[in-house]
């Protein structure tokens, strides 16, 4: 398969030596949807202005559909669609004067670009509100017709920079349907920039996770949760006096963990699978049991282990998420 | 620049020059002061200075005097709003928006420069006809050309300077620096005095400043009394104006990314 963007040794230091972007390395399949993760300031922002052609590298270099960012960069605009972080949209203009604007903008003839247009405006939802200004639009009309407008020209790599901070959950569960429909259907390449775990997670077929302006870890999302550890099992035992007995049955399933008072905690060496066996060792010796607790490794142990500290506001900014970290299935109390 | 490079960028100029007349509609907090004040100056200082024309200044009329001032003013603001707008978009990333796309960057500049000409044929025409309703009589067919032409000329220069600053600081805070140095360069020309009656360094001043000579043209075609000379000296003065903040708005642009 071949990349749609390589990214090698790129860097971008501002005036006054602040380097926002240090020496990242990456590459993105064609028709992959790739998370970029990080919390603010990361540098995720900066590396997306780059790659689209917004800001140039001070150092390295980066292709994006083939072409060079510095030397081809007309290009590379041809190939892309970009939807900024803050929904870059005029609020003085109505829905499908932008999307008409954009049309010409990349070429389109008169008539195809009108076209297009009402396509697009069906596509996501907005023909009724076509005809409004931007700035009557909610939030999250907005970033749809965002999306929109970085699809007029059918691009090859589509960059959507934090497409749905601020967004109402509903808002933020139909942009990612949207976006792997898009990705699905067209074959299109998506690089995300987000910092809320969960899209990262249920969107990107590959995540990388830049700190500091660099990439600190980068695998499927699988990958990097297997690489961060097995999953952890808690058991409350229904008699307290009985946690040593536990303790001694769950020793044989892994290396104890860090558990809460009276409860056993074990990372399970086999696995999540490995539960099974758990629950029939505990009826062989006769524990019964007040709560079961898995804990899956998440993306946001990921970026705990692999930059030291949390994904800051990720819990509080991301809408409806309703969780601070891990997957915890409760499966048993 | 090749002929399909030329003809992309009048075609993104005209959409982009489309777009900012129907901001002006669509923000008049924004377009009614710019207005507003070129009927200002008519009528305040028509009325103010009425005694001056007992003077020697061309004209009995001191309202036929003002009128290019007020013409010139108008333009100057208009010149003033394309970089407003252009500082607008840059700080709402709209400009990200036109330069992330294969559309040629020459046009994010050409666009509101065409705007701010347009605009000022606007203005133009209403002070005329204020002027007009003042009981000026119209300056005949080649005098209205020229005013309209200088007006418009003057827009498009004061433009290329507002959108350099709005290049540069990209933020609309830096609307006064785009409003002063284009009203130093009106009020130290020969805005409220022919260059006869002036004396110090205000006749020095004048006597270099750019706008003077498109002023003086401005009110010979008011007084139909245009000559060549006067016509190549306000077309020299307006080429000084184009190079210096032409460069200047293309040096701003050309570092767009490169910060």
């Amino acid at each position: 398969m071949t990349d749609a963007i390589v990214v090698e040794g790129l860097v971008r230091e501002f005036k006054g030596g602040i380097l926002a972007v240090d020496g990242i390395d990456l590459h993105v399949r064609a028709g992959e949807v790739y998370g970029f993760l990080g919390p603010n300031g990361a540098g995720k922002s900066t590396t997306v202005r780059m790659l689209t052609t917004l800001l140039r590298p001070t150092g390295g270099r980066a292709t994006v559909a083939g072409f060079d960012v510095v030397h081809d960069a007309a290009s590379v605009r041809r190939a892309i669609g970009v939807a900024l972080q803050d929904a870059a949209i005029d609020p003085f203009m109505t829905g499908r004067e932008l999307l008409r604007l954009q049309a010409v903008l990349h070429a389109i003839p008169r008539q195809e670009g009108h076209a297009r247009a009402e396509e697009l405006l069906e596509r996501v939802g907005l023909t009724d509100a076509a005809d409004r200004r931007v700035g009557t639009y909610s939030g999250g009309m907005r970033r749809r017709l965002d999306l929109a407008l970085a699809l007029v020209h059918e691009p090859v790599v589509l960059f959507l920079d934090e497409p749905t901070t601020g967004l109402d959950p509903t808002s933020r569960v139909a942009l990612w349907e949207e976006v792997r429909r898009l990705n699905r259907e067209s074959g299109t390449t998506v690089f995300l920039t987000t910092q809320y775990l969960e899209e990262a997670d249920q969107l990107a077929g590959r995540v990388g996770i830049i700190d500091g302006g660099k990439i600190v870890a980068e695998g499927t999302p699988t990958e990097l949760k297997t690489s961060v550890g097995d999953p952890t099992l808690m058991i409350t035992p229904a008699d307290p006096s009985r946690v040593g007995d536990t303790a001694e049955v769950l020793a044989q399933f892994g290396p104890a963990a860090d558990g809460k008072p009276g409860a056993v905690a074990v990372r399970l060496a086999a696995g999540a699978e490995g539960i099974v066996q758990v629950v029939r060792a505990l009826d062989e010796a006769d524990i019964a049991t007040a709560a079961i607790d898995l804990h899956q490794p998440t993306l946001d142990d990921v970026f705990v282990i692999k930059t030291g500290h949390r994904l800051e506001g990720d819990a509080s900014a991301a809408p409806g998420s309703g969780r601070r970290r891990g997957r915890g299935s409760k499966v048993g109390r | 620049m090749s002929a399909s490079t030329f003809s992309r960028t009048v075609s993104v100029s005209g959409m982009l020059a489309w777009r900012a007349l129907i901001l002006v509609r669509r923000m008049p907090a924004v377009f009614i002061p710019s207005l507003v004040m070129p009927l200002f100056i008519l009528v305040a200082t028509s009325g103010a200075f009425h005694g001056i024309s007992a003077v020697p200044i061309g004209t009995s009329s001191y309202l036929a005097f003002t009128l290019p001032f007020a013409t010139i003013m108008g333009a100057g603001f208009a010149g003033i709003n394309a970089g407003m707008t252009l500082a607008r978009d840059i700080e709402g990333g709209f400009v990200d928006r036109l330069i992330s796309s294969p559309a040629p960057r020459m046009s994010l500049v050409a666009g509101p420069f065409t705007a701010a000409a347009m605009r000022s044929l606007f203005t133009t025409t209403v002070v005329m006809l204020a002027a007009w309703i003042g009981q000026l009589p119209p300056p005949g067919l080649l005098g209205t050309i020229g005013i309209y032409v200088m007006a418009a000329s003057f827009a498009m220069a004061t433009a290329c300077w507002s959108m350099g600053v709005a290049l540069r600081a990209r933020t609309v805070q830096a609307a006064p620096m785009m409003q002063l140095v284009v009203f130093i360069l009106v009020f130290t020309s020969v805005a409220y005095a022919p260059r006869d009656l002036q004396t110090g360094w205000l006749r020095t001043v004048s006597d270099w400043n750019p706008v003077t000579r498109i002023l003086e043209f401005s009110r010979t075609a008011e007084f139909q009394t245009m000559t060549w000379a006067g016509l190549w000296a306000a077309i020299a003065s307006i080429a000084v104006l184009m190079a210096v903040f032409g460069s200047f708005a293309l040096y701003g642009l050309s570092r767009l990314g490169n910060d």
